[in-house]
């Protein structure tokens, strides 16, 4: 029988293929057309705000820096903010940028970032697909307030060993993969950066950074009717040099791993009660992240550590109408940061936590009747130590006015208790600090309101509208002046809102052309622990994004259009020295080792950027001889060379005062070649 | 990225607006000092300074400022002098109260600084001193930095919100200072954030040990950085610290 979704175009053929024996025979052609997995989202769940983007989807944007990345790829989509050209990281809906669960096929991941905040740690190739829920999120998921991104591995279970190659300006990627057995895959795939070794060539450690990331997955159905799942993924930043006066020895080294393995197994044949198959699934997972920071020989030292183990798992059943699931999960933290000496832009403080948390859920999706939809679930997290335990309900509906239009909404209580000492306020976010929840601080909460429409314009394109309020009511800042010798102080209560509107105009690819527009407006509003309301940094109004692929005989031309008011800043309106004392001399004195500058600010977020914008533009060559696909291509970065400003620095040494813009990104092309069988 | 950053610079180079000019002040009160002193300067605003800036900071000095301490039993002590830390007058911005002619500042208390500018500008804050505490002075030692640590210990003092470590040269001035809480360790081979040895090979080198008032800590504990602005100041009309301290415990080491 045709799979779903599959028709013949000609009578069925199956007698006469029989009745032929053993001799060749040439069947008449298939047109397949199978449903696209947005459309079968949009037919059978509420799905509000998810957006769901395979690898070759997101591999069709320009590339940044020559290389294709997932987290850049989403920041082009509705919802997601990007702070600046600096940054992989996201804003998502106005939330803060450590409200986002990263996920690797469900498995947590903290710091998903390479140099700086400049790259993802996701190998493009390894990428099969991108679920992501920028609000309203059903029961299931927990732990974060503002979204849950999901990176699944690809899954190739053809026969033989396929892989890609890339080579670009940046790194070298090797992704190979291939089936397991019946029903299963594997998938190797690995990535270095080469600039420090090229730079080498010419000028001994003029460059000595590089990072590479390396990822197993495999998926393998067993006897008795169990499938397993485990995935593998290491990555490392690493800076090594020599100080050049003193000879000492500094490095930063920063890096992820992640282990975690999911077994699962249908039965069917369950009581009628439960529906008419029930699916079991136990997870079970280790994820690290390291950050080890000596500077001046150890004269400056800053390490951090997240230590996460959990295990989780759930009961599905499925029925006509309806689809039950009930789950648990438990999980412990060993979080660690430490720093030995104050400097500016670093959390000043050394601490040691573990955080441990249970969870469980409940969640029924019920269709009522052919155009109703209603997922209703609840959620009950508790954190030891922290006295801290909610029960979030969510709430989420879809009601289908014709069977390409329906209406969505949503409604939910969210929590999160593992937060980063990084603030908000400063633009450039290399990693989190991470620090959990305990007596002193509270966990923060949240509650989102969603309301929507989607309609399909034809089996290929859509547009979903969505309208958004969260409310915050115990959120938490870090705190820039928290006294190190005092437990309690990291963080500053903040409350606020944040509302505002986003719209997807997606053309899926089933010609020449797919893309999409996106647009997103929001509207922060946040009053510190003084009572001060201000707008957060990632207040960005307006962004809207126009993402193209072209697809002609011989060649693929993409580009992506950003434009974006500017988000705002604290202006500095002076500065002054700090003068230290001595106690021997009972003097004051400018004999000190430390920077003692110090910045007048003037009011919080008062002043915004100027607006932004910026085109990329890339082309690519398929060429086919024998089984090879070789792609070279050509990508552009801000094509026209766009003067964005990523921030001011102000100087009051001077009379009149200088204001100095610091640029983003200039104009970059880049060369590449990916090769793939 | 900084390198990106940097070397991306375009030429967006733009006059700032001046702005309002802030007063800062710089007063400590030093139970061992035989004189105090209280700096006061105006912040860098963008405003021209009318006066050049004197040998401890930038910023332009103010002069002419009536300078007031009152201590616990309302004795008030002050003046316009400006002196420099040798007593000679007049260190633009510096205004000196000795002891103890103008200011006797004995131990615990609460004592308060009123400054009031030629312009009618008014400064104040209060500090309160910790104590009362006695000053240790150990034994000179010597100090092998290759094999030796520095494990020093004190007890508390009622009203210190913490303790400043500094360790210096005689004449050169400092070359490590830190806060702790009632222990510090530090290895003889350690090294300064900017990569210096702290302790210094054939030197003589003091380390002192201060009780400090909340003001002073919260003052000098914090970094200032663009995004977060000054230091906490406990001042009303200015940003600074009136704060105080107390050396508790001081020692010489030879260092070889």
């Amino acid at each position: 029988m045709p799979a779903a979704g599959q028709r013949p175009t000609q009578p069925d053929t199956m007698k006469k293929a029989d009745s032929l024996a053993r001799r060749p025979v040439s069947l008449p052609a298939m047109h397949t057309d199978t449903t696209r997995i947005e459309r079968r989202l949009f037919e059978s769940r509420p799905n509000v705000s998810a957006l769901s983007v395979t690898g070759r989807e997101l591999r069709s944007a320009p590339r940044f820096f020559a290389e294709a990345d997932v987290l850049r790829s989403l920041q082009l989509m509705p919802g997601v903010e990007a702070r600046n050209d600096y940054s992989a990281g996201m804003n998502v809906r106005g939330g803060e940028a450590d409200q986002n669960l990263i996920l690797l096929d469900g498995y947590p991941v903290y710091n998903p970032f390479h140099f700086g905040g400049l790259f993802g740690t996701f190998i493009d190739p390894a990428v099969g697909r991108v679920d992501m829920l920028t609000g309203g999120f059903p029961a299931p998921f927990g732990g974060r307030l503002s979204s849950v991104l999901n990176v699944r591995s690809a899954e190739d279970d053809r026969s033989g060993i396929h892989g890609t190659t890339e080579v670009s300006f940046i790194a070298s990627t090797l992704s190979l993969g291939g089936a397991l057995g019946t029903g299963g895959s594997w998938l190797l795939a690995g990535r270095r950066t080469y600039a420090d070794q090229a730079i080498n060539l010419v000028k001994k450690n003029a460059f000595p950074y590089h990072f590479f990331d390396l990822e197993g997955h495999v998926a393998h159905t067993l006897p008795f009717g169990f499938r397993f799942s485990a995935t593998a993924y290491g990555g490392d930043d690493l800076l090594h040099f020599n100080s050049t006066s003193e000879g000492e020895r500094q490095h930063v080294l920063w890096g992820n791993r992640v282990l975690g393995g999911t077994l699962s197994r249908a039965f069917t044949g369950v009581p009628a009660l439960l529906g008419d198959s029930v699916v079991a699934e136990q997870r079970v997972s280790q994820s690290l992240f390291d950050l080890n920071t000596q500077i001046s020989g150890g004269g400056f030292s800053l390490m951090s550590k997240v230590r996460d183990a959990r295990v989780g798992g759930g009961l599905t059943a499925y029925g006509p109408n309806q689809t039950r699931s009930i789950g648990y999960e438990v999980a412990g933290q060993r979080l660690s940061y430490s720093v030995n000496y104050p400097v500016p832009l670093f959390p000043t403080d050394s601490f040691r936590q573990r955080v441990r948390s249970v969870s469980a859920y409940a969640d029924e999706l019920w269709t009522p009747t052919p155009s109703l939809m209603l997922e209703a679930g609840v959620r009950y997290d508790a954190i030891a130590g922290a006295h801290s335990a909610a029960i979030m309900p969510r709430l989420s509906m879809k009601y289908f006015l014709n069977k390409d239009l329906a209406v969505t909404a949503a409604v939910g209580e969210y929590g999160q208790w593992i937060r980063s000492l990084a603030r908000e306020d400063i633009p450039l976010r290399a990693v989190d600090y991470w620090i959990g929840s305990d007596s002193l601080t509270p966990m923060a909460r949240a509650r989102h309101y969603i309301v929507g429409v989607e309609r399909w314009l034809t089996p290929s394109r859509s547009l979903r509208v969505e309208g958004f309020y969260k409310r915050y009511n115990q959120l938490l800042e870090p705190n820039p002046f928290d006294d190190p010798q005092r437990r309690g102080d990291e963080f500053l209560p903040v409350k606020g809102w944040s509302t505002g509107g986003d719209l997807m105009l997606r053309q899926f690819e089933s010609g020449r052309f797919g893309g999409w527009i996106a647009y997103t407006y929001t509207l922060n509003s946040r009053v510190d622990s003084e009572g001060n309301r201000f707008f957060p940094s990632q207040d960005r109004r307006h962004d809207v994004n126009l993402v193209g692929s072209w697809h002609l005989p011989k060649y693929t031309l993409a580009a992506r259009f950003n434009l974006a008011t500017g988000t705002p800043f604290t202006r500095i309106v002076g500065q002054f020295d700090r003068i230290r004392y001595d106690p021997i001399t009972g003097a004051f004195t400018s004999q000190t080792q430390l920077p003692e500058l110090q910045f007048l600010a003037g009011p919080r977020n008062g002043e915004r950027l100027p607006l932004s914008q910026r085109l990329d533009v890339s082309v690519t060559h398929d060429w086919r001889p024998g089984g090879l696909t070789i792609t070279p291509y050509l990508s552009v970065m801000n094509l026209y060379n766009a003067h964005n400003v990523f921030g001011y620095v102000f100087d009051y040494g001077d009379a009149p005062p200088k204001r100095i813009a610091l640029p983003q990104l200039p104009i970059f092309p880049t060369l590449g070649l990916s090769v793939s069988w | 990225m900084t390198a990106l950053l940097l070397g991306g610079c375009m030429h967006l180079e733009d006059p700032a607006p001046s702005q309002e000019t802030r007063l800062v002040v710089h007063a400590v009160l030093n139970t061992r000092a035989d004189q105090q002193y209280v700096l006061l300067y105006r912040a860098r605003t963008g405003v021209p300074n009318a006066v050049e800036g004197g040998d401890l900071s930038a910023d332009e000095p103010v002069s002419g400022a009536q300078v007031t301490i009152t201590g616990p039993d309302s004795t008030a002590s002050g003046g316009g002098s400006s002196v420099n830390p040798f007593g000679e007058c007049c260190e633009p911005g510096m205004y000196g109260l000795f002891r103890p002619l103008a200011l006797s500042v004995t131990g615990t208390g609460t004592y308060t600084l009123r400054v009031q500018t030629p312009s009618g500008e008014e400064v104040t804050g209060t500090t309160t001193i910790p104590g009362p505490a006695i000053f240790t002075r150990g034994p000179d030692r010597i100090f092998f930095r290759l094999s030796d640590t520095l494990r020093l210990t004190w007890p508390r003092v009622l009203g210190a919100a913490s303790y400043e470590v500094i360790i210096r040269l005689p004449q050169s001035g400092e070359r490590y200072r830190t806060f702790a809480d009632t222990a510090l360790t530090i290895a003889g081979t350690a090294l300064t954030i900017a990569g210096d040895e702290i302790f210094l090979r054939d030197q003589d080198m003091s380390v002192v040990v201060s009780a400090v008032d909340v003001n002073y800590y919260d003052y000098y504990r914090s970094q200032s950085d663009p995004f977060a602005g000054a230091a906490p100041s406990h001042l009303v009309g200015a940003v600074g610290v009136f704060g105080s301290i107390i050396p508790i415990y001081a020692t010489q080491l030879l260092v070889r």
